[in-house]
């Protein structure tokens, strides 16, 4: 990197042709050598202030117990205000089983029938029907991720509302003679943070998945139809194992973004309506920490969920990695006769 | 397997890919499908395949209507010029491959595998991924895919383009021995004539969709029926030079300023017969055309360029403002800028209607003499 970079202020077109004097080679040298961390700053100062700072921050912070009322008051810097309370806490929690049940069904459903599942039958048959037809649908799916998060939750609100406002009840569930039209988030609020979550989680999947199925040389497709395939056959055998590499990383990223993920949720449920009853863990570390019934919000309490949670993250990534065989795929052939 | 294709046409919004294409090939037969790029060859061999429907008219497999089946329908064998091999399978699976689609027993297509890929001298590679194979081995796996399931027709979309001209030679007398020895119908697109001449009992040659001429390597190179056919068979390529014709009363005459040419009362005649123009244009092959002592000869030219092919020469000739090309025994002992006598083989002379392209000495049945 440095060594190429160096390359380029020495041999690159100065932009007036004065430069190129033999005076000017000590300056264009030194502009080689600063020239990459100049073009890195912006990009080095956002990640320190933004991500670096605020992670050894929430770190430090989950050891102690900051909050509302002793706020300037407790040295949380210091080393003799920290101690494991908060994760002690954590572990002998009540409702921690339930928290993580719920954090576990919700990555894992929205992640298996919506993020990749949905994602992958869309993008298999919007690839397998005229080009067109399937770029106008995927573009149209794509819609609710660039809508105002707020705005589809409660657009999802309205249509779970009780009859006769909300759509659902008023035209498919009371005319089919199903329910008694009531508060459809209050009677069935998983299905709806599935639904509300997955219907944007799919849509990532979705282009990630097509736009590798579109790229595989047709011969392929049809070598394998010659071979004998009907399509479902051919999508089978041959496209799904070329679009590993897609999968594995879709399905990795999704469950981290879901595990994380907690926006949605709060806005349609904020974790009832039953106690604890769609509480997810990201949604916990915000509770805790942002808000309280008590008045007083548990910065470092919050924290420590909030760590927790990055650890859950990073053992489920290696798992992954481990899972998908993950060297194999990047892997350089081995040859040994050409 | 016979192959019919009668009035067969595919077209792509505007583009006619193929038009109008009559093709008959018979059982076990080699036909090679020639032309320039973007003429319809591969579009002809996918339809044959199954893969496109056709726009309108019929693909026969021994006098049955095969249109409306699928791929798998067909029993077909088929090699691209990119081999098309999962490259997530190994070299077993690839083969292996059609078998497991028509449920043959595990037992069963481990020994067919290993019969096919014997037969392409591939049966050691059979744990190797396609990526760890070489250019020619891909190519043999590809081909024992094909051959696996016995088909009763293999189709072949250049398949030796990717491969160097050492094993692409090599490549080109296997397959035809295999194809001999299996008795299949094949169908070989490619627009290298040479591996069209060399490999195929017929060669179909096409062009902007169009069929412009079917028939066996010799006759298309003695005797095109088209302008275009004189053209592209043939390498280096017949000389064109535009002349007038003339009938007097001692026979037939081809005029330039440079030359004038006697023909044959006979082929006069037959040129007549098929209304030639007084314009046409006459051609000739480089190695029709012979370099003579002064008195013997046809006309004069100035040598411009000389090209050593090995066994021959290649000699550019200049005269007036013409040009033509001329195959000598090497070595050639002219000097760039000489002048020297030549004489064309009048028999072997071609005549077009500059109109219509069509050859004047076709006779009756179409084919040109
Ligand atoms: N799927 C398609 N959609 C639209 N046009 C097509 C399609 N396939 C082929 N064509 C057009 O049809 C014509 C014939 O194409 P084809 O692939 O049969 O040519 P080819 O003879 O095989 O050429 P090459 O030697 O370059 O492979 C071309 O003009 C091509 O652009
Ligand atoms: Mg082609």
């Amino acid at each position: 990197m440095k060594r190429r970079t160096k390359k380029i202020g020495e041999r690159g077109k100065p932009p007036l042709p004065v430069l190129l004097g033999t005076r000017n080679i000590g300056f264009s040298r030194m502009r080689g050598q600063l020239a990459p961390y100049a073009f890195l700053s912006p990009t080095l100062i956002l990640v320190t202030l933004f991500f670096f700072i605020p992670l050894v921050m929430v770190f430090i912070l989950s050891f102690t117990k900051l909050d509302m009322t002793n706020f300037g008051i407790l040295e949380w810097w210091k080393p003799v205000n920290w101690s494991l309370d908060n994760y002690v806490k954590i572990f002998t929690n009540r409702f921690l089983s339930r928290i993580l049940g719920n954090t576990i069904m919700y990555v894992a459903v929205t992640l298996a029938l919506f993020n990749v599942g949905m994602a992958l039958v869309i993008a298999l048959i919007t690839t397998h029907i005229k080009r067109r037809t399937g770029f106008a649908f995927r573009t149209l799916w794509f819609l609710p991720r660039i809508t105002p998060v707020v705005v589809y939750t409660m657009m999802w609100r309205a249509l779970a509302g009780p009859a006769p406002m909300g759509v659902i009840n008023k035209y498919f569930l009371v005319p089919l003679g199903i329910g008694g039209g009531e508060y459809l988030l209050h009677t069935h609020p998983w299905v709806f943070v599935f639904l509300v979550n997955g219907f944007i989680g799919a849509s990532f999947g979705m282009i990630l998945f097509a736009s590798a199925i579109e790229s595989i040389p047709k011969d392929y497709t049809i070598a394998s139809r010659v071979d004998g395939a009907s399509t479902w056959q051919t999508i089978r055998y041959v496209e799904l194992p070329m679009i590993k590499w897609p999968l594995l990383f879709v399905t990795t990223y999704q469950t981290l973004s879901l595990l994380t993920s907690f926006e949605q949720i709060m806005l349609l449920t904020d974790g009832g309506p039953g106690l604890y009853q769609t509480e997810v863990w990201s949604l916990t570390a915000y509770h805790r920490a942002l808000t309280s019934y008590f008045g007083n919000t548990q910065w470092g309490y919050g924290a420590a969920w909030a760590v927790v949670l990055v650890i859950i993250g990073i053992v489920m990534a290696v798992i992954y990695l481990r899972v998908f065989k993950f060297r194999e795929l990047v892997e350089e052939p081995k040859i040994d006769q050409l | 397997m016979k192959i019919a294709l009668e009035a067969l046409n595919k077209h792509f919004g505007k583009v006619k890919a193929v038009d109008n294409l009559d093709l008959e090939i018979g059982d076990g037969e080699f036909v090679a499908l020639l032309g320039p790029s973007g003429c319809g060859k591969t579009t002809t061999l996918l339809m044959l395949a199954g893969i496109y429907k056709p726009t309108s008219g019929h693909i026969c497999f021994d006098d049955r209507v095969v249109n409306h089946l699928l791929p798998k329908e067909r029993n077909i064998g088929m090699v691209f010029q990119s081999y098309a091999l999962y490259p997530h399978m190994t070299t077993f699976d690839n083969i292996a491959y059609p078998l497991k689609l028509k449920r043959v027993r595990r037992r069963e297509i481990k020994e067919r595998v290993q019969k096919s890929a014997d037969m392409m001298g591939i049966g050691d590679l059979l744990d190797r991924k396609p990526a760890q194979l070489s250019g020619g081995q891909q190519q043999r796996v590809a081909l024992a895919r094909a051959l696996v399931k016995e088909p009763a027709i293999l189709l072949f979309d250049e398949p030796l383009s990717n491969l160097d001209a050492k094993l692409r030679l090599r490549m080109r007398g296997e397959i035809k021995r295999l194809q001999e020895d299996l008795g299949v119908t094949a169908v070989y697109v490619t627009h290298d004539q040479v591996e069209a001449m060399t490999m195929a009992s017929r060669i179909a040659l096409m062009n902007y969709g169009v069929l412009q001429t079917y028939g066996t390597p010799n006759q298309l190179y003695d005797h095109p029926d088209t302008f275009f056919v004189a053209g592209f068979i043939g390498a280096p390529p017949m000389n064109f030079l535009e002349m007038t014709f003339e009938e007097r009363e001692n026979g037939f005459y081809l005029k330039t300023q440079a030359l004038e040419i006697r023909i044959s009362a006979e082929r006069g005649a037959l040129a007549k017969q098929n209304d030639i123009p007084q314009r046409v244009i006459m051609g000739i092959r480089p190695e029709s055309v012979s370099i003579v002592a002064e008195r013997d000869g046809d006309f004069k030219a100035e040598v411009h360029l000389i090209e050593p092919l090995g066994r021959e020469d290649l000699v550019t000739f200049r005269f007036i403002d013409e040009e033509i090309r001329v195959l000598v025994p090497a070595p050639f002992d002219g000097r760039i800028g000489e002048t020297i006598c030549l004489k064309l083989d009048k028999e072997k002379a071609h005549l077009f209607n500059p109109e219509t392209e069509v050859s004047v000495l076709r006779t009756g049945n179409g084919r040109s003499s």
